[in-house]
């Protein structure tokens, strides 16, 4: 569905991701991991438009992506759920959720999406007209979450969702991913948590520094590429 | 001692770019002086006093990053308080009757000749430069840019209105007219230097490294405000001369509006031009940025007076054009025409590449829509590549 | 940005509005209470227009953290517009007028603003800088040629005159204080934008992505919030304000220069500033209270000392950017101390845009 091939983004003259490929197939739930700088954030902010890469194609369901604007990619169906949250606080809760309808044409559909999200995570619902920036970072991470789900995306792209979470919020979140997944989404998932996204993606890639894939497969397939962790982290000594 | 060439050629590298400017300075003066008219004369030396209030804008706004509105503040106060102090006493008893006693009595019988008045002028300017600089220094940004214009409207308003000291709109009487092209001349190279002397001092490497990021510069123990305040007060004092030479320029016909925003010449809005279109991080774009629109400005006025094939554009076009090209420098090469860069060492001189790519670059800003990892256009930090 | 949150603006509104009343009561006593209220009306409907201006301001601030200077110059747009169509009978004026200036205001987006989207803040500043020259020049030189057509000379020529119909400035008299039907309408129409603001801001979807886009403009466009048009509508909507406060200004002044709108830019954005341009309410109150100051101290000072009173306005200006730079309205009870201990602790002041 989505991929991408020996796609290379500078920062100026810094290579921050070089010639990376990856792809993601539809229904597929699929993680990116790495230590920090390794390009993962980068890697998403390409995707949906805010870097323009400087070589190397991106393509979603056949169609490039590269050079369209963030609102553009949107409407192709890939929605970002960004690092920190990044929920408009001073929005109300509902604001937040309905401009992330923005996009849709069908009001009235809309409209119903956003009471369903609401029913799904409760915390959304008995909050709504509350101010943003008045909820915790578990449930700002659900509003994060349920904001992009309302623009009825093809594709999930979420950049760290479990950053700064309490274990047993992390545990909800993962589980919200794997239901998502369950039930159709596309799901490209960066985390830091490398040992739990290996576990519920189909699929991981393995980044280092300079967005190069180290690893790439399914959990049994890395588990078996030899010791695993002491590559992982060696890699991020040695970069 | 021997003369190496690895102890010689890093002072001259140094000593390079304030040479070749110096030069240029003289050169024009050379032409000016044999082969100009009295109309060129006047240009030239309304050039070099523009010069020297750009060089001051570039010592403060060049080196932190900070842009002044308000520099010609001090040139109005450099202007006024050296012409009260050189106008012969005889004529200010007549001409300055209401002035209240606490100042007559040191101001009429003051009569100074030309360099003292001009540093005299330049020390009131450095004295309003010491007073504004606690609150302006700790301002970036647009607050920064209100600030410094609320202290242009208020030294304005203040010349305006305080005629018992400043005659109010009626013109000066008696200054003596001493600023000739040499003097001009002169004051501008002595700046250019000591622009060029301040950009490489100790204080003016931790303000540049505070205008590139400001949070990184405090976190290594540079203190912000007082390198600002620093650069401040020069960059009043140099403006001060300017003014002073001014006042001293044209018969002494000024007045408060000639420090504002008015339609003949506006001198805040040219010198803020010619600073960023020049390039404003570095000397040779604030020397460059005068001389090409010092050209182009009075080419078209030129072209307004004479008309030139039947064409004869109406008064004013020429602000006109400089706001144009002040726009189109900000939209198209907001880093000025040097782009932050100095003059280069006569082996260094490359062509200046041109990246294919520009264009799909300019297309994609007309439509809105830059991404994040193209350089924000900024007028006043360093250009990274 | 553009909150209309409510304690502030209650808090705002006392903490602005006493010391204007007080002053109001003072002219009263002074002039007695007819022509005291007289005047009070007066300096009300010129402080409107004010309120109008200032708030057009905050929007573009909050939207784009773009102060834009070239405001003044569309208020001279709408007044050259109203001088050509004044014999096209009120109706014509109105609609042409308010459509131009903000076809202008489009037009300056499109041109001027849009290819420095990512340009920092003081690039902006400079950039409506030299728009606002660009277009002063223009009137200045009658490049346009305009003149021609009328046989009158504009610009550089004696300063032409809008004449308000007479039905609007007729004074009629209440109870012995004189009142124009211009008055009541330029506060019923000021009322009206205020309330259709905060509708828009609060109501509508554009309002929520006017506000969304202020606060986080990447995140917003990364939503579905479409960039070009959220900023081109609050382009349109600073325009459609301009244009209304053009026709309330002109019609009141009646006078059309080229540079007929520095004075109410300068007011507008001191009390803009004063408010606080972060908030639109605060905004539009910091223009309000100034424009009734001063047209107060116009009336009722000799004229030595009011000449002065743009300079105190500027010395609060630097008070206010220095120790207070969300403006008045986020004066707290506190304030007072908590601007002490700033001092005390010499730290910088915050930014005074939003990011």
């Amino acid at each position: 569905m989505l991929e991408l091939r020996d796609v290379t983004v500078h920062y100026g003259r810094i290579a921050a991701v070089q010639r990376l490929s990856l792809e993601v197939n539809e229904g597929e739930l699929v993680g990116l991991v790495g230590h920090n700088g390794a390009g993962k954030s980068t890697t998403l902010w390409t995707i949906t438009g805010v870097l323009r890469p400087s070589a190397g194609a991106i393509t979603f369901r056949g169609r490039s992506l590269v050079g369209l604007s963030p609102d553009g990619i949107l409407r192709r169906g890939v929605a970002l759920v960004p690092e920190n949250r990044r929920i408009f606080s001073r929005l109300s809760v509902g604001e937040n959720l309905r401009i992330g309808t923005s996009a849709r044409k069908d009001r009235r559909h809309a409209e119903a999406d956003i009471k369903a999200i609401c029913e799904r995570f409760s915390a959304l619902g008995s909050f709504f007209d509350r101010r943003a920036s008045t909820l915790s970072g578990g449930e700002q991470q659900q509003l994060a979450i349920a904001r992009a789900l309302l623009s009825r995306p093809r594709l999930l792209l979420l950049d760290e969702p479990t950053l700064g979470l309490a274990p047993l919020i992390v545990d909800r979140v993962f589980e919200i991913l794997q239901e998502l997944n369950r039930e159709g989404m596309t799901i490209l998932l960066v985390e830091q948590n490398a040992a739990r996204t290996i576990e519920v993606a189909h699929r991981t890639y393995v980044l280092r520094s300079g967005g190069r894939v180290a690893f790439h497969g399914t959990a049994e397939e890395l588990a078996k590429a030899g010791d695993f962790e002491t590559a992982y982290i060696g890699m991020a000594a040695g970069g | 001692m021997k003369l190496s060439r690895e102890r010689v050629e890093p002072l001259a590298r140094r000593a390079w770019p304030p040479l070749v400017l110096a030069s240029l300075v003289v050169v024009t003066w050379a032409l000016v002086d044999s082969f100009g008219g009295i109309v060129y004369h006047d240009i030239a030396v309304k050039m070099f006093i523009m010069l020297m209030i750009v060089l001051g804008l570039q010592v403060f706004s060049g080196n932190s990053g900070v842009l002044s509105f308000g520099h010609v503040a001090f040139m109005a106060v450099g202007a006024y308080s050296s012409a009260l102090l050189t106008i012969p006493t005889e004529i200010k008893k007549f001409t300055y009757l209401t002035m209240p006693h606490f100042l007559k009595f040191w101001v009429f019988p003051a009569q100074l000749n030309a360099l003292e008045g001009t540093l005299a002028g330049a020390g009131f300017a450095t004295v309003l430069a010491l007073l504004t600089a606690a609150p302006i220094v700790r301002l970036t940004g647009v607050a920064a840019g209100i600030a410094t214009l609320a202290i242009l409207v208020i030294v304005h308003e203040f010349d305006y209105q305080t005629s018992a000291v400043t005659r109010g709109t009626s013109t000066q009487i008696g200054v003596p007219t001493t600023t000739t092209l040499l003097s001009v001349a002169v004051w501008a190279m002595i700046f250019i230097g000591a622009a060029f002397a301040f950009q490489q001092s100790r204080f003016g490497l931790r303000l540049r490294a505070s205008r590139e990021n400001e949070r990184a510069a405090r976190s290594v123990g540079v203190r912000v405000p007082i390198e600002r305040a620093i650069a401040w007060t020069i960059s009043g004092f140099i403006v001060g001369v300017a003014g002073a030479q001014y006042a001293h320029a044209f018969g002494g016909t000024f007045g408060p509006d000639d420090f504002f925003f008015n339609n003949g010449l506006n001198i805040v809005l040219l010198t803020i031009a010619m600073l960023v279109v020049g390039g404003m991080t570095s000397v040779t774009g604030a020397v460059v940025g005068c001389y090409f629109v010092t050209v182009i400005f009075e080419a078209v006025r030129r072209w307004e007076v004479n008309g030139l094939g039947g064409v004869t554009p109406p008064a004013g076009t020429s602000n006109f054009v400089l706001a144009f090209v002040l726009l189109v420098t900000l939209v198209a090469r907001p880093g000025g025409l040097t782009r932050g860069r100095e003059v280069p060492w006569p082996t260094d001189w490359r062509l200046p590449r041109r990246p294919a790519f520009r264009r799909t670059a300019l297309i994609e800003r007309f439509r809105g829509t830059p991404p994040a990892n193209e350089p924000a256009a900024s007028a006043e930090t360093a250009p990274t590549d | 940005m553009p909150g209309v949150d409510r304690t502030q603006a209650l808090r705002a509104t006392i903490g602005l509005a006493v010391p204007t009343g007080l002053l109001v009561l003072l002219l009263c006593v002074v002039l007695g209470a007819a022509k005291g209220i007289q005047y009070t009306l007066d300096a009300i409907s010129y402080g409107s227009i004010f309120a109008l201006l200032a708030m057009g301001l905050a929007l573009l601030f909050g939207v784009m953290g773009l102060m834009n200077f070239a405001y003044g110059e569309l208020i001279m747009a709408g007044a050259y517009t109203m001088f050509f169509t004044r014999s096209w009978g009120w109706l014509g004026m109105i609609v042409v007028t308010i459509v131009v200036v903000t076809m202008l205001s489009l037009l300056m987006e499109l041109l001027a603003f849009r290819p420095l989207r990512r340009a920092s803040p003081v690039t902006l500043l400079i950039t409506s800088f030299a728009v606002s020259y660009a277009l002063q020049e223009l009137a200045w030189t009658d490049v346009l040629g305009l003149a021609h057509r009328f046989n009158a000379t504009i610009g550089t020529g004696p300063q032409k005159g809008v004449q308000p119909y007479p039905w609007l400035t007729h004074q009629f008299s209440i109870g012995g204080v004189l009142i124009s039907k211009l008055e009541i309408a330029i506060w019923i129409v000021t009322v009206a934008i205020l309330l259709a603001m905060t509708i828009l801001l609060r109501r509508t979807m554009l309002g929520t992505q006017l506000r969304a886009s202020t606060e986080d403009f990447r995140m917003a466009q990364l939503v579905g919030v479409r960039a070009n048009w959220v900023i081109s509508a609050a382009f349109a909507i600073t325009g459609l304000i301009a244009g209304v406060a053009a026709l309330l200004y002109i019609f009141r002044n009646g006078q059309v220069a080229p540079d007929i709108g520095q004075g109410p830019l300068f007011i507008a954005f001191v009390g803009g500033v004063i408010g606080g341009l972060g908030s639109l309410s605060g905004a539009a109150l910091g223009g309000f209270v100034l424009g009734v100051v001063i047209n107060i101290l116009n009336a009722s000072l000799p004229f030595k000392l009011h000449s002065y009173a743009l300079l105190f306005a500027f010395v609060a200006v630097i008070g206010i950017v220095v120790f207070q730079p969300e403006g008045l309205i986020s004066v707290r009870a506190g304030a007072v101390v908590s601007i002490w201990r700033r001092l005390r602790r010499r730290k910088p002041a915050a930014e005074g845009a939003p990011a």
